[in-house]
């Protein structure tokens, strides 16, 4: 029961990561801007996920094993995120400056 | 209640990607949008209750296909481009698309059928597979199934993956796919090395998981060999020679090994009297494991070779390349 209560509000949170993960990409200019949105919250969504998941697992090997999912998808979209932005480099879109920016 | 509202959304997703694979603007999109639909196909065997072919379909349907398909798109494009004339994405004319309506609603309605009559059938078969598990030697009924009581049907699957294997690699001599793809730039190569240096051991070692897993739980011979296969797709990209490095005698030999092993383990019970195929309870767990662990060696060359199929061997002389590194 207690398991319950602490895992729901970080799978929530993972949802709420997710969500914001994708609204960045969808209104985000540009390549590089929907990258940054996309990696830094999906992965940390995915975490929040994983550990929520991990506390209500049944057994040790469970816990390990959603733990390697969450390293390994971390590896993967660094890798992924790195190849993707280095190819879109002459695509990119330069950040609106404002007014104040020098 | 909420099963009910995943499986729609699924269902959903599934016929929304198809549609959109279909009407995407370029060949690119259309793959990423094929990629996804893998995915949410294992997602939906997943429902189903089928995790054997949930990982099947994530590992070759949306991954190896995945991979394959760009690099076919990026060839297509390269060749395009070489071949300096523009094409114009021809309008579909209203009556072909018609007349291919014709035999695509009879496969819907036969497939239709077929599930129908299937349900029927559904309570039968799973009670006569456990009725038969403990003459097996095995005690996962999907494994079962493959490798016992329909090993005949998986030998032919062997032998057509070998097949399939086969025309790939006539087409490797041809000169006008893939000569002259622009090389990857260094930067990719050292950051897919670095990757590939990491993640290869894990996934030899998830694949060999996957293998021994298979004779007690999902997972098995053709979903170990996707692993490994995917293992030598990614050494390839990061510039090591991987599969292309077997001579052809060593790649012969790993994509016959399937189908004489089945064969073998045919003709030995029917020279011995026995019918073909019949393994003696005794050592039939063990010859189970040795004709999985040849089709998993089968599946990973034949799905590497595919990939590596029409591609130039990359060149020694990059300096980041993980190969190269070594000599």
């Amino acid at each position: 029961m207690i398991r319950e209560l602490l895992a729901l509000p970080l799978l929530f949170a993972g949802v709420a990561f997710f969500v914001a993960g994708t609204v960045g990409l969808l209104r985000f200019p540009g390549v590089h801007a929907r990258l940054h949105g996309l990696a830094k919250a999906d992965n940390l969504g995915l975490g929040c996920v994983a550990v929520g998941l991990a506390i209500r697992a049944d057994s040790p090997a469970v816990v390990v094993k959603l733990l390697l999912v969450w390293i390994f998808a971390l590896v993967s979209s660094a890798t992924a995120s790195y190849l993707i932005a280095r190819a879109s480099l002459p695509a990119a879109v330069p950040i609106d400056r404002g007014p104040d920016d020098a | 209640m909420p099963e009910l509202a995943l499986d729609m959304v699924i269902a959903g997703a599934l016929v929304w990607l198809g549609v959109h694979v279909q009407r995407s603007p370029d060949t690119f999109t259309a793959v990423v949008v094929f990629i996804v639909l893998g995915l949410v196909m294992a997602l939906a065997w997943v429902r189903l209750a089928a995790p054997d072919i949930a990982l099947a379909e994530a590992a070759v349907g949306a991954g190896l296909t995945g991979a394959l398909l760009l690099d076919a798109v990026r060839q297509l494009e390269s060749g395009r481009a070489r071949a300096a004339s523009p094409t114009a994405r021809a309008p579909r004319s209203g009556r072909r698309a018609g007349l291919l309506a014709i035999p695509l609603l009879l496969a819907a309605a036969t497939l239709l059928w077929i599930v129908a009559d299937l349900s029927a059938l559904q309570g039968d078969m799973a009670v006569i597979v456990a009725g038969r598990l403990s003459d097996t030697g095995v005690t996962q009924p999907v494994t079962a199934v493959l490798l016992a009581l329909r090993a005949f049907d998986t030998w032919l699957e062997t032998a057509v993956l070998l097949a399939a294997a086969l025309g790939v690699l006539a087409l490797r001599r041809s000169h006008d796919v893939g000569e002259h793809v622009p090389a990857p730039p260094a930067s990719d190569v050292a950051i897919l090395g670095a990757l590939a240096r990491v993640i290869v051991p894990i996934l030899v070692l998830v694949g060999a998981y996957l293998l021994w897993l298979g004779t007690r739980a999902p997972g098995g011979a053709f979903q170990a060999g996707a692993v490994i296969a995917a293992a030598a797709v990614l050494l390839l990209l990061a510039g090591h020679p991987s599969i292309t490095a077997l001579g052809p005698a060593m790649l012969r030999a790993a994509l016959l090994m399937a189908v004489v092993a089945f064969a073998l383990a045919a003709a030995v019970p029917l020279a011995l009297g026995d019918r073909m195929l019949q393994l003696p309870r005794s050592v039939a767990p063990g010859v189970i494991v040795a004709l999985e662990t040849m089709v998993t060696v089968a599946v990973a060359a034949t799905l590497a070779s595919v990939f590596a199929g029409a591609r130039p061997a990359p060149s020694p002389d990059s300096e980041t390349a993980v190969g190269a590194r070594d000599r």
